[in-house]
């Protein structure tokens, strides 16, 4: 597969915006091979759960992919929306499958996460995450993209609220209710799974 | 559920959140009223809330971490590049992937590192990388590890650049962190041996620029390995131009390695020019992190980091962690200074800094007045009662202030540790004139010079007849008996039972006293004895604990270490010793000792002729001979040999100085003159109080003579006399004629198998 030029899969992501569904099905590869490249470089042995590791690929992801300098500074926190997008839609599926994968029994544990320090239950729980936020959207939408901004992009609260062009203290109280009802939401399925 | 019951819910939820937990309850009992659900809905949001934080990044980044750990099935195990067989991956990190291979010409396991073809491609980078990478492992500290090779594979393999180096056992801090905040003491010893590194390195003019805790190893036994000198050469931009603006817009920096981000000095933040200092910044952050279970700057995204980093004050560490003291507090901040200039500005500094906290440290509450009496507060010495142990510290602390660079520290801010706390409590009034000979003899006591050796004699008796009670003249003056018959008369008993008796009067007074425990390890470690090594190291590592400044105590683990083969913490410990007070010469001279051993000849002998003769002329002169003669100097090593007979006519070593000139002989083909010299070195005493280098001396005579079962027998003489020391024999090119005999390899492995076990244990 040619690599695309950073001006191509610019292209793509404001094709997307504008409404090309299309293009999301070109892009979501080339992001994933990048985030791959990248995930190798920065996750192994770093501490688990913390929260740098996960922005700065994300952030890197994007600004290698994408040319900046054609992007207008205001259009930059959209841009991380779709970037989260992207994010979440990679991640659950890598998710689902590797999930699929252990409950279909022969499939042997053939990855080193062992080496990385990854416990196998967090690809059940970001699916868990995954509906939940679904589930989320359904009840209030822009709790949701607040959740999907902070946690696939990266963005920090200040950023989100631009994002979202809402004041900071309201992606605050969002932030913190969606929190805690993905909290209780993945407490219960957890316990369903058990 | 509908999003309209949701509003209701979330408005309900934020109200109860601002009021205090008291008030919640009556607010819900008049607001829900009969509903039920809205209550439950409520309240287990809250409960939920304050479970939650940071509960979902866990599971983004986990996913993630798993994605990158699956691509490595596509990776490199089995394949072989140049004489390397690669056999399992064992990490992969920013730089590349490390596996686990096989040297195939040396039989020996090495971690060969992939470097990722990315950071290769510019031939300059490269060259200056390698540059730096061979200048730092070719520096020979036990803190660094020791680089092999740094090769590129053919064009057939692949032609990927890789770096082999040994092959370490142990885990990353990165793993050690993982697991929880580290005890005190663990970690102050691992910021030491960090620095320990880094010191040598900036001595050499090399910044390694990316500590972080991925590039520390540790290994089961507690040594520590600094990883990836020079590596940073293959990433980093180039510093701009100095009148520049110097805030560039690092989200955008190309090239810039984010992963990093937390451990960086504000000038690397900057894209400024980088000095030592900032692997001090760095080392700063990786002790923060061990002792608080968190970095000192934290955000939520990279430039968060960054802006904490270049403006933000770290929380206090007793936030994190109750029992850190205000100097811990200290030595952590002070390498986190903003400004370069209010930092370290050395690696040695901080070292001596790290060795006054210590290990555990009992928690002190500022505000009772009951802690007052029960603990001493650090006061300011001028207070002091005159005290036995008070003024012993003054002396101790004077000087660690006089050599420590920084002019602004004042008698006032002098911290001492609980253990100085707890002596200063049993403070007793002396006799000032006892006193005053305790200090005296005591300056003469570790000078290995008979002359000074018998001063120090004299004024320790006279100090111990003047004060019965003054333990710490007992100690001293048991070092000063154990001195004298272990180097100087050694056909005079008397010496050692008068120094068991004085560590006996020392310990019974002073159970702490970290100085007799010192001459203890050195009574146990007799030939009569059959140097018991482990008892002498337990006693050594009991005196450090009481006492880490104690140089005499360093030398002496370190000379026990070489003679049992374990050169690396041979190594560390006189590095460490060194690094504390650089006029340790004995430290100076046993770092030659260990390289020689190691077979590092050239080394040795830069070594030795850096430390000053007449710390121990015969111990100097033969090291340095022996070196001479590995380097095929043989006319070099006779005369200093020749010199020291001279000089020397009726001295104790002359023995062992007898032997060498008995190698030398032989390595002329003059076997008759071997012989000789042979019978006479066994006749004319034993060299420094024992035998066993003698004995060894004329293994190695025997060996190059061809005379293997000779060779062989005095070789195994060396061994159970105190010298099993299995790397060197395994190495030492003298005894290369021996290596076929089954002799000579049921022995070899009878002494790998003990060395192991001393390996095991230490």
């Amino acid at each position: 597969m040619a690599i695309p030029s950073t001006r191509e899969i610019t292209q793509l992501l404001i094709a997307w915006n504008n409404g090309d569904a299309a293009a999301l099905e070109q892009l979501a590869p080339l992001v994933q091979a990048e985030l791959h490249r990248l995930a190798k470089r920065y996750m192994a042995g770093e501490r688990r759960g913390h929260i740098l590791q996960t922005t700065a690929l994300v952030n890197e992801a994007f600004l290698r992919l994408i040319d900046w300098q054609k992007v207008e500074w205001q259009n930059r926190s959209h841009f991380f929306g779709l970037a989260a997008q992207i994010m979440r839609r990679i991640l659950v599926d890598f998710a689902r499958a590797r999930r699929r994968e252990k409950r279909g029994g022969d499939a042997p544990l053939v990855s080193l996460s062992e080496a990385a320090g990854v416990a196998h239950g967090q690809n059940a729980d970001l699916v868990a995450l995954d509906d939940a936020l679904q589930a989320l959207e359904k009840l209030d939408r822009r709790q949701a993209r607040v959740v999907e901004l902070r946690f696939f992009a990266g963005l920090s609260l200040e950023e989100t609220a631009e994002a979202l062009k809402v004041s900071l203290s309201t992606v605050r109280r969002d932030w913190s209710l969606a929190e805690a009802w993905l909290y209780r939401e993945l407490s219960k399925s957890l316990m369903r799974d058990k | 559920m509908n999003p309209d019951r949701w509003r209701q819910i979330g408005q309900l939820y934020h109200t109860v959140l601002e009021l205090e937990s008291a008030a919640r309850a009556a607010f819900l009992d008049a607001t829900c009223g009969d509903d039920d659900e809205l209550r439950r809905e409520v309240e287990s949001l809250l409960h939920a809330h304050e479970q939650a934080d940071g509960f979902i990044a866990g599971k983004v980044a986990g996913v993630v971490a798993e994605m990158a750990a699956q691509q490595r099935n596509t990776s490199f195990v089995g394949r072989s590049l140049g004489h390397y067989q690669t056999l399992s991956l064992i990490g992969a990190g920013g730089m590349g992937e490390v596996y686990l291979a096989e040297d195939t010409r040396l039989g020996r396991k090495v971690a060969l590192k992939l470097l990722p073809a990315a950071f290769t491609q510019d031939r300059e980078r490269v060259r200056r990388f390698k540059q730096e990478a061979r200048a730092a492992s070719s520096l020979n500290h036990p803190n660094i590890l020791t680089i092999h090779e740094i090769g590129e594979a053919s064009a057939a393999e692949g032609g990927a650049h890789y770096i082999v180096s040994e092959f370490v056992e142990g885990a990353t801090l990165r793993s050690m962190t993982q697991s929880g905040r580290l005890d005190i003491g663990k970690a102050t010893v691992i910021a030491e041996q960090v620095a320990g590194a880094l010191s040598v390195a900036h001595g050499a003019g090399i910044v390694h620029r990316d500590i972080k805790p991925e590039n520390v190893m540790v290994r089961p036994d507690g040594l520590v390995k600094v990883l990836d000198f020079g590596l940073a050469k293959l990433t980093e931009t180039p510093a701009p131009p100095a009148d520049t603006e110097a805030s560039t817009n690092m989200s955008t920096a190309p090239g810039m390695v984010m992963g990093t981000v937390s451990y960086m000095s504000p000038e690397q933040a900057r894209g400024q020019k980088v000095d030592h200092r900032a692997d001090i910044f760095s080392l700063g952050v990786v002790l923060y992190e061990m002792l608080a279970g968190r970095r000192p700057f934290e955000g939520e995204t990279m430039s968060d980091v960054i802006a904490a980093l270049l403006t933000a004050e770290p929380p206090p560490l007793r936030q994190y962690r109750a029992e850190a003291t205000a100097e811990l507090e200290q030595v952590v901040g002070k390498c986190l200074a903003k400004a370069r200039e209010a930092r370290y500005q050395s690696a040695a500094e901080l070292i001596v800094e790290l060795k006054t906290i210590p290990p555990g440290i009992q928690m002190i509450e500022a505000t009772t007045s009951r802690v007052e009496v029960t603990m001493p507060r650090p006061v300011s010495w001028r207070w002091l009662p005159i005290a036995a142990t008070a003024l012993l510290l003054v002396v101790l602390l004077v000087w660690l202030i006089s050599w420590r660079r920084s002019p602004a520290a004042q008698p006032d801010q002098i911290k001492l540790t609980s253990q100085e706390q707890a002596r200063m409590a049993n403070a007793r009034p002396i006799n000032q004139k006892a006193y005053d000979d305790y200090l005296r003899g005591r300056f003469y006591a570790n000078r290995q010079k008979k002359a000074d050796n018998e001063t120090a004699i004299m004024m320790l008796e006279r100090s111990v007849a003047l004060d019965p009670n003054f333990a710490a003249a007992h100690a001293e003056l048991a070092q000063a008996y154990v001195w004298r018959f272990f180097l100087f008369t050694p056909g005079e008993k008397q010496w050692e039972e008068k120094a068991f008796v004085e560590v006996e009067k020392a310990l019974a007074l002073d159970k702490d006293s970290a100085v007799a425990h010192q001459a203890l390890g050195r009574l146990l470690w007799t030939p009569a004895n059959h140097f018991p090594h482990e008892k002498a190291i337990k006693e050594y590592r009991r005196a450090l604990a009481l006492d880490p400044s104690l140089g005499e105590a360093q030398n002496q683990l370190a000379l026990v270490y070489n003679h049992i083969g374990a050169f690396d913490q041979a190594l560390q410990e006189l590095q460490n010793a060194v690094t504390a007070n650089p006029t340790n010469n004995l430290a100076q001279f046993r770092i030659g000792e260990t390289l020689l051993f190691q077979g590092k000849y050239e080394q040795a002998l830069t070594a030795l002729r850096k430390s000053p003769r007449e710390v121990n002329p015969p111990l100097v002169g033969s090291t340095m001979a022996m070196a001479l003669l590995h380097l095929g100097r043989r006319d070099e090593a006779a005369a200093i040999i020749g010199e020291f007979l001279k000089d020397y006519p009726g001295d104790t070593d002359v023995g062992l100085f007898t032997s060498i000139q008995a190698l030398i002989a032989a390595l002329d083909g003059r076997e008759n003159k071997s012989e000789d010299k042979i019978r006479s070195a066994m006749e004319r005493g034993k060299g420094f109080g024992h035998f066993h280098h003698t004995a060894y001396n004329i293994a190695c005579a025997y060996a190059v003579m061809k005379k293997a079962e000779e060779a062989i027998r005095w070789l195994q003489a060396a061994a159970d006399d105190g010298f099993p020391c299995y790397p060197l024999f395994e190495n030492d090119p003298f005894l290369d004629h021996l290596r076929k005999d089954p002799r000579f390899i049921a022995l070899m492995a009878k002494l790998k198998e003990q060395w192991e076990r001393y390996r095991a244990t230490l």
